[in-house]
């Protein structure tokens, strides 16, 4: 998310920028615009820009969904990449995450995540492309 | 089940931190003579960026930032004016601040407590039953030393058992792919 989210800051901080320029243009002259770039000036604006940025990203949630695509991480909810991944983890080829933070995840638990409804047909929502 | 999937989907976070300009100039065009070597960009040392947590859920939704910026802890001069957060910390946003504006494991703590703990619980709130009151969320994120930090993890796992984290590769993300 970070690369749609720094372009729309980016946008956001041009648009500012040349209203401020376009401002100062009426009843001066060119060589007297100066844009007040100072850190307290800026902190202060920065968050404007960020709150507008997230607005804009949140109100249109298949930027999100698309991001989640490329990266391949909607996969794991395909029902076929369950299925996949649910063979694998039983013939133990699934690769573990390190640390063993989830090696205390219980039986119980592991079946909440991977199997549940996993030989019933799939249902309507499941077939609905995240995009 | 039929309902329940899309609320699954606002239950798997994704987040990474990511390092933002005070002047978010274009490092692209410049106005400088064609074929000069060096073009030096006023304002741009790392002294005047802060860092910014970015977290979205897979059903499309992004969730409160976190923002990071440079000052002593303990004080808050660091920090944009009040009047100026009051609104986005009305939209959940938190704010924190550290000597080199980079994100810490306090900082992720309070990033759990604050932004991604009340995130999870509205959600459970807003399915009016669909999902269970300890219903898990899975978080994804990358292998970053914080991240994997045995006090971080064991913190999570004490404080938050139902946050059940995943960690993905970082920079290659892009061409990494469930399917292969």
């Amino acid at each position: 998310m970070n690369c749609p989210f720094k372009a729309a800051v980016k946008a956001t901080y041009h648009l500012w920028y040349a209203q401020d320029v376009g401002q100062q243009l009426h009843g001066h002259a060119v060589g007297e615009v100066k844009v007040g770039t100072a850190v307290g000036v800026m902190r202060d604006l920065s968050v404007g820009w960020l709150l507008s940025s997230w607005e804009r990203l949140n109100g249109d949630a298949s930027i999100v969904k698309k991001v989640w695509q490329i990266t391949g991480l909607h996969a794991a909810f395909d029902r076929q990449v369950q299925r996949a991944a649910a063979k694998m983890r039983d013939a133990g080829k699934l690769w573990r995450v390190p640390q063993g933070y989830d090696a205390e995840i219980g039986d119980e638990d592991e079946q909440q995540l991977f199997s549940k409804g996993f030989d019933s047909e799939p249902d309507e929502d499941d077939l609905v492309p995240l995009a | 089940m039929k309902f329940l999937l899309p609320f699954l989907r606002m239950h798997v976070i994704n987040w990474d931190q990511t390092g933002m300009q005070l002047v978010p100039a274009s490092n692209a065009r410049t106005y400088h003579t064609k074929n000069s070597l060096d073009v030096n960009v006023a304002n741009g040392d790392d002294k005047r960026g802060y860092t910014v947590v970015l977290a979205s859920a897979a059903s499309g939704k992004m969730l409160p930032l976190q923002v990071i910026y440079g000052g002593a802890e303990g004080s808050l001069r660091a920090l944009p004016n009040v009047l100026c957060r009051a609104t986005t910390i009305a939209k959940g946003f938190v704010f924190a601040q550290t000597p080199t504006h980079w994100s810490s494991q306090g900082n992720m703590c309070k990033y759990i407590i604050g932004v991604i703990d009340p995130y999870v619980k509205n959600v459970i709130k807003a399915s009016n039953g669909q999902l269970l009151v300890d219903q898990k969320a899975v978080l994804l994120i990358d292998c970053w030393s914080v991240h994997k930090n045995e006090e971080f993890l064991s913190w999570m796992k004490e404080e938050y058992p139902h946050l059940i984290i995943l960690f993905v590769p970082g920079e290659p993300l892009v061409s990494f792919s469930l399917r292969t």
